[in-house]
C-alpha cells in the first residue's frame, strides 16, 4: 500500500475510533437511564456507581479487545462479544495475578488498564501492517 | 465538542432502539424485581439457598486474603493450608465489583442476572446471522429466564453457571468465525473462560466443536487449515488455563464421583411446559432450524439444536448437568422462537419491517410475562435482620479461633450463610434433636455437625504434588460445653425447637461463667468463660 493511501485509511479509522468513542459514551449514559429505571427506589450515584462499575470492568475493556475487528464487524457486535471477553479476560487474568501475589483489592484498578492496554497495542500493531 | 459532533444520530437503527427497549424490560423483571428494584441492601437480598451464600462467604474471604490459593479455615477445620479448588470466575469478578463499586460483597446477586442478559444478547448475535428480524423476535424468549423455574437456577446460586453461559454463548459465536484472522486465539480465550468459570460446560463446549467438526467433514468444508486452528484455539485455551485444570483435577475432580447416569426432573426441574403456550412456535422453529442447518448450511442453527438436546441429556447419561443446562434454554431457544414466527409472517406479509418484528418482540414479552403470572414482588430469601445482625456480630466481636454452636434454628439447614460469620461453627443436627425434646432431656453431648466445605480436602506440596490427609471428627456426638460460643434462636417456624432452645439456655446461665453476650429479637449468644468446664447439668424436664 502506498503511503498517502495508508495515512487516509489510517486518518479514516482514526476518526471512525473518534465517532466509536462517543457511542461507547452514549451506550454508558443509556444503560445508566436503563439501570434508573430498574433499580427505582436506588439512588441515582449508586446506579451511577454500578454502570461505571460494569463499563469498566467489562464493557470498556473488552472494546479495546475488539478493537482488532473495526474494518470487520460492526459496532455491536464488538461491543456485546467485547463485553463478554473483557470479562473472560478479567477472570483469567484475575485468578493468575492473584497467585503471583497482586492483591484482589488492586484488580478492578489494574486489570482493565492492563486489557485496555493489550487491546491498544494489538490495533496498533495491525494497523501497521 | 468535536466528539460530539463526530456522532450521527442518523446511524441509530430501529434495531438498536429495540435492544435498549428489550434491556430495559429484561433488567426490569429480571434482577430489578428479584432485587425489589434496588441495588443496595441492609443484608444479602436475592439469597435463597446454601449454595448462593457459599458463593458470597468464598468471594468474601478471596476479596480479603487477596488470592484464591487455600480456602478459608473457618470452613477447613481450622486448617489453613486446604487447597481452593472451586471455580474462581464468579468470586473475583464479584470482590472487584464491590470494590470498585464500595458496595457490600453480598451486592453481587446482581452480577448473574446481568450476564444471563449478556448471553442472551450474544446469543441474538448469532440469530442475527441468520436474519435481523429472527434473531429480534426470538429475542423476547430471555424473559423467561426470570419467570417460571428457570429463575430457580439463580435464586439458589447457581451462579458461576450464569457466567459460564455468557462463554459458552460467545464461544459458539467465534467458531463459525473462520473468516476472522486469528480468531481461534479469541476462541481459545472462551475456551479457557468455559474451563474454568464453570468446568462442566467446557465438557459440553468439546462435545459441540467435535459435532461440528464431523459435520463440517461430512459437508467438504474443513480444510487443513480450519482443523489446524480448531487445534491451535484448543491448545490456548488449556494453555490459559492449565495452572486452574490442575487444581481443579486434583481438587473438585478427586472429591466428586461423576458418573454416565440417567435420571428424571423433579418438581423444580426445567421441563419444556415451563415455557407455557410457547412452546409450540419454539418445537416448531427447532424442526424448521433442523431444516436450515441441514439443507441450507446455516450455522446459526447448531448451538440452539445442540443446547436443547444436551438438555434432554439427563435421560442420556448427563445426569443433573443436563438440569443446569435447561435452566439456561431460554438464552438459546430465541432463535427457534423467532423463526417460526418470522415463517408464519412471511405467509401473510410481503415484506417484514424491522419496526413491526420490534414491536411484536416487546409485545410478545408483555404476553409471556403475563402468561407466567409474573408479579413486581420480592422478598430477600433465606436472612432476616436478626439473624444477619448475629452474622456480623460474630466476626466483629470474637477472637478468630472461636469455636461457635448452634442449636437449631431454620436458617442453618442451609449452613453456606454461616460460612460469612468467619468463625468454626458447629450445628446441632435435627434428628437426634428430635429424640432429645421426645425423651424430655437436656443434655450435654448433643449430636452435631461442622459447618463447613465438605469437598476433597488437598494440600498442594508443589506446582504438580498434592496430598489427600483427610478430615476426621466433622461429625459425632459433641459436649457444648467445649465450645466458646453457643447460639439459641428465640423463635422458629416449628416453635417446639425453639422453646427447647431457650430450656437449655436457661440451664446454661445458671453457671456464672456463661454470660449472654449479644441478644436480639431472635437470637441470644452465650459466652463460654471456661470452654471445657461442667456447663450443664444433665436432667430430664
Amino acid at each position: 500500500m502506498k503511503s498517502r493511501e495508508r495515512t487516509v485509511l489510517k486518518n479514516k479509522i482514526f476518526e471512525q475510533l473518534k465517532e466509536e468513542i462517543v457511542q461507547l459514551g452514549m451506550i454508558i449514559a443509556l444503560l445508566m437511564i436503563l439501570f434508573k429505571i430498574a433499580f427505582f427506589r436506588e439512588p441515582i450515584l449508586n446506579v451511577v456507581k454500578i454502570v461505571l462499575a460494569i463499563a469498566w470492568l467489562g464493557i470498556i475493556p473488552g472494546y479495546a479487545l475488539m478493537l482488532k475487528y473495526m474494518e470487520k464487524l460492526g459496532f455491536m457486535e464488538r461491543t456485546i462479544l467485547g463485553s463478554a471477553l473483557g470479562f473472560a479476560v478479567l477472570g483469567i487474568l484475575s485468578y493468575y495475578l492473584g497467585l503471583a501475589g497482586l492483591h484482589l483489592k488492586l484488580h478492578h484498578i489494574a486489570l482493565p488498564i492492563l486489557e485496555i492496554a493489550l487491546g491498544v497495542s494489538i490495533f496498533y500493531i495491525g494497523s501497521k501492517k | 465538542m468535536v466528539f460530539a459532533m463526530s456522532f450521527d444520530l442518523k446511524s441509530v437503527k430501529i434495531e438498536h432502539i429495540f435492544i435498549f427497549a428489550a434491556l430495559a424490560i429484561f433488567l426490569y423483571v429480571g434482577p430489578g424485581t428479584i432485587l425489589n428494584h434496588r441495588i443496595t441492601h441492609d443484608l444479602p437480598y436475592g439469597y435463597f439457598a446454601s449454595d448462593a451464600y457459599g458463593e458470597l462467604a468464598f468471594a468474601e474471604w478471596f476479596n480479603m486474603h487477596g488470592k484464591m490459593d487455600v480456602l478459608p479455615h473457618y470452613i477447613r477445620f481450622g486448617h489453613t493450608n486446604s487447597m481452593a479448588f472451586h471455580m474462581p470466575v464468579f468470586y473475583a469478578e464479584n470482590a472487584m465489583l464491590s470494590n470498585f463499586t464500595g458496595f457490600e460483597t453480598y451486592e453481587g446477586a446482581i452480577l448473574p442476572y446481568l450476564f444471563v442478559i449478556l448471553a442472551s444478547l450474544v446469543m441474538y448475535l448469532i440469530a442475527r446471522q441468520f436474519n435481523t428480524n429472527v434473531a429480534i423476535l426470538g429475542l423476547s424468549v430471555t424473559v423467561f429466564l426470570f419467570l417460571q423455574r428457570f429463575v430457580i437456577s439463580w435464586l439458589w446460586g447457581n451462579w458461576d453457571l450464569a457466567l459460564a453461559m455468557v462463554f459458552l454463548a460467545a464461544a459458539f459465536w467465534w467458531i463459525d468465525r473462520h473468516d476472522l484472522e486469528h480468531y481461534y486465539a479469541y476462541l481459545g480465550i472462551f475456551v479457557a473462560g468455559v474451563l474454568i468459570t464453570h468446568t462442566s460446560e467446557a465438557a459440553f463446549l468439546v462435545l459441540f466443536y467435535a459435532l461440528y467438526y464431523v459435520f463440517k467433514l461430512a459437508k467438504r468444508e474443513m480444510s487443513m487449515q480450519e482443523t489446524r486452528w480448531i487445534v491451535y484455539s484448543g491448545i490456548i485455551g488449556i494453555a490459559l488455563s492449565f495452572g486452574y485444570l490442575l487444581v481443579f483435577y486434583h481438587g473438585h475432580w478427586q472429591g466428586s464421583q461423576w458418573t454416565l447416569s440417567q435420571i428424571r426432573p423433579e418438581n423444580f426441574d426445567v421441563t419444556f411446559r415451563n415455557f407455557r403456550w410457547a412452546v409450540f412456535p419454539i418445537v416448531a422453529g427447532a424442526i424448521a432450524s433442523a431444516y436450515f442447518a441441514l439443507k441450507k448450511n446455516h450455522y446459526a442453527a447448531l448451538p440452539a439444536l445442540f443446547m436443547l438436546a444436551i438438555g434432554f441429556g439427563n435421560y442420556f447419561g448427563f445426569h443433573s448437568r443436563a438440569f443446569q443446562v435447561r435452566y439456561s434454554w431460554p438464552i438459546f431457544m430465541g432463535l427457534f422462537l423467532g423463526l417460526s414466527i418470522y415463517l408464519v409472517l412471511k405467509l401473510l406479509l410481503k415484506k417484514l419491517k424491522t419496526v413491526y418484528a420490534a414491536a411484536l418482540s416487546i409485545a410478545l414479552c408483555f404476553i409471556f410475562l403475563a402468561s407466567a403470572g409474573y408479579q413486581d414482588s420480592s422478598n430477600p430469601g433465606l436472612m432476616d435482620p436478626y439473624h444477619w445482625e448475629m452474622i456480623r456480630w460474630l466476626p466483629s466481636q470474637t477472637p478468630e479461633n472461636a469455636r461457635i454452636f448452634f442449636m437449631y434454628g431454620d436458617l442453618y439447614n442451609q449452613d453456606a450463610a454461616l460460612w460469612i460469620d468467619q468463625r468454626q461453627n458447629y450445628v446441632a443436627e435435627i434428628p437426634q434433636l428430635i429424640e432429645a425434646i421426645q425423651n424430655r432431656s437436656i443434655k450435654r453431648l448433643y449430636y452435631a455437625e461442622f459447618v463447613g466445605a465438605s469437598d476433597a480436602f488437598a494440600v498442594r506440596k508443589s506446582f504438580f504434588q498434592f496430598e489427600y490427609p483427610g478430615l476426621a471428627g466433622l461429625k459425632g456426638y459433641t459436649d457444648i460445653c467445649s465450645f466458646d460460643y453457643l447460639v439459641f434462636d428465640k423463635g422458629s417456624g416449628q416453635q417446639v425447637f425453639a422453646q427447647y432452645n431457650l430450656l437449655v439456655a436457661s440451664e446454661l446461665v445458671k453457671k456464672e461463667w456463661m454470660k449472654p453476650v449479644f441478644n436480639n429479637d431472635l437470637v441470644v449468644i452465650l459466652h463460654n468463660e471456661k470452654p471445657g468446664e461442667d456447663c450443664i447439668e444433665e436432667q430430664n424436664f
